[in-house]
């Protein structure tokens, strides 16, 4: 056997983890080899120094930042994100938020004050009309229309499907025009809330008809 | 018998495997930190010496061993107790710290530094031949050559002749053929050998 084979294979001879053959050979190259053999115990030198060394000391910080760590492990994903925006960068997108909710509510009743009435904030415009017959229902609310159309161009009806309309009055014929409209079918109850409010500007209406079996 | 398993053994007749049993159900259910302090005191020097073996630097070991333990706080409930904890724990270690190494190889800087010629603790530490009889100095002798070995190496060495487990142990632990053991260990031996050796030699009186 050759010495560089004899080496390869020391690391594992040490640890008698040669196949028998091999094993046998490496111990009689030994026995010849001075500088193999010099290698053998260098390398079991090295491996008895490695078995014999301590533990590491700990250093005494050590626990100190592990509870710091453990803590934060703990905290709920929240409070992280707390604990990184602090308080006065909260404060600050706070108002930034309330600024922009002003802005953008006053934008709305800007450009949009005509089309749309808004009470509290949300929109009661959408009226649901129900009725046995709606064929006649539709005929009468095509007659509605004509009756209260308001002059102004942009507000002109439009039909959008055969039983949806978009409808826009007068803010002072509502009460009458819902009070027609009572008679064409049963209305959704939002409506008693515009009922009893008075409305200057044009509203503009959604309405639906929406079949019922008789006897319902 | 080696020290570390002697230790090992004292601790553990000490605690006994039931006390361990305990202290992790004690965290799995009731996320009990003193139950999970008691652990890691039983751990801690274990793991601390095989990070800091590892990595050669003390602060990044030891924040490393904390963030293991960390680790191992918030992945308890995935510990099924089928092996020993160690096991467990050492698994944990050893992913960190071969991320750790890879991490810091994409540092440049680092690795410009660890390219610098000899090193600077044989002109200050190992002085004086007269002082380093120390076990402490001899741990430090022995973690700075090991740094000097690639760390795919430089772990089975560590696994296999510092912390004493076996070839199979370690296959299972690094997820590679048994074959792969063995000739790291061999290659990983060879040059430790070959830095020790040289490095004995230039500081002349050391003993060993």
């Amino acid at each position: 056997m050759k010495c560089k084979v004899v080496r390869e294979n020391l690391s594992l001879y040490i640890d008698e983890k040669c196949e028998v053959g091999v094993r046998e050979s490496i111990r009689k190259h030994l026995e010849k080899c001075k500088d193999c053999f010099e290698e053998l115990s260098k390398l079991k030198h090295l491996v008895s120094v490695l078995k014999e060394l301590p533990y590491e000391e700990i250093p005494e910080e050590f626990y100190i930042d592990l509870d710091k760590k453990i803590e934060y492990a703990d905290t709920p994903l929240w409070k992280k994100v707390y604990l990184i925006f602090n308080l006065k960068t909260a404060l600050v997108m706070l108002i930034g938020i309330l600024i922009g909710m002003i802005i953008g509510v006053g934008i709305v009743n800007v450009f949009f004050k005509d089309s749309k009435q808004f009470i509290g904030g949300r929109n009661y415009n959408h009226v649901v009309v129900k009725t046995p017959d709606l064929a006649m229902a539709s005929d009468k609310i095509d007659e509605l229309r004509k009756k209260y159309k308001t002059e102004s161009e942009q507000f002109t009806a439009a039909k959008i499907i055969p039983k949806r309309y978009t409808i826009v009055i007068n803010g002072n014929d509502y009460e009458n025009f819902v009070k027609e409209l009572n008679k064409v079918g049963f209305l959704n109850d939002k409506i008693m809330v515009l009922k009893q409010q008075k409305y200057p500007k044009p509203i503009t209406i959604d309405l639906e008809l929406e079949e019922i079996k008789e006897g319902e | 018998m080696k020290d570390i398993e002697k230790e090992t053994y004292k601790i553990i007749s000490e605690v006994s495997e039931n006390y361990e049993k305990e202290l992790i159900k004690k965290i799995k259910e009731e996320k009990d930190k003193d139950a999970f302090f008691k652990l890691v005191k039983i751990y801690d020097r274990r793991i601390y010496s095989l990070v800091y073996r590892f990595l050669g630097n003390k602060e990044d070991a030891m924040e490393l061993t904390q963030d293991i333990f960390v680790q191992a706080y918030k992945k308890l409930h995935q510990y099924r107790g089928d092996s020993p904890f160690i096991f467990w724990l050492q698994r944990i270690a050893i992913n960190f710290c071969l991320n750790k190494i890879k991490m810091d190889k994409k540092d440049l800087l680092k690795k410009a530094e660890s390219l610098d010629g000899k090193p600077n603790f044989l002109y200050s530490t190992y002085k004086n031949p007269s002082d380093i009889v120390e076990e402490k100095e001899k741990n430090n002798f022995v973690r700075q050559c090991l740094q000097k070995v690639s760390p795919t190496f430089r772990m089975v060495v560590i696994l296999k002749d510092i912390e004493g487990l076996s070839y199979e142990e370690i296959s299972k632990l690094l997820k590679c053929s048994l074959g792969t053991v063995k000739s790291r260990l061999s290659r990983g031996r060879e040059e430790l050998k070959k830095i020790l050796f040289k490095l004995k030699d230039e500081v002349n009186e050391y003993e060993m």
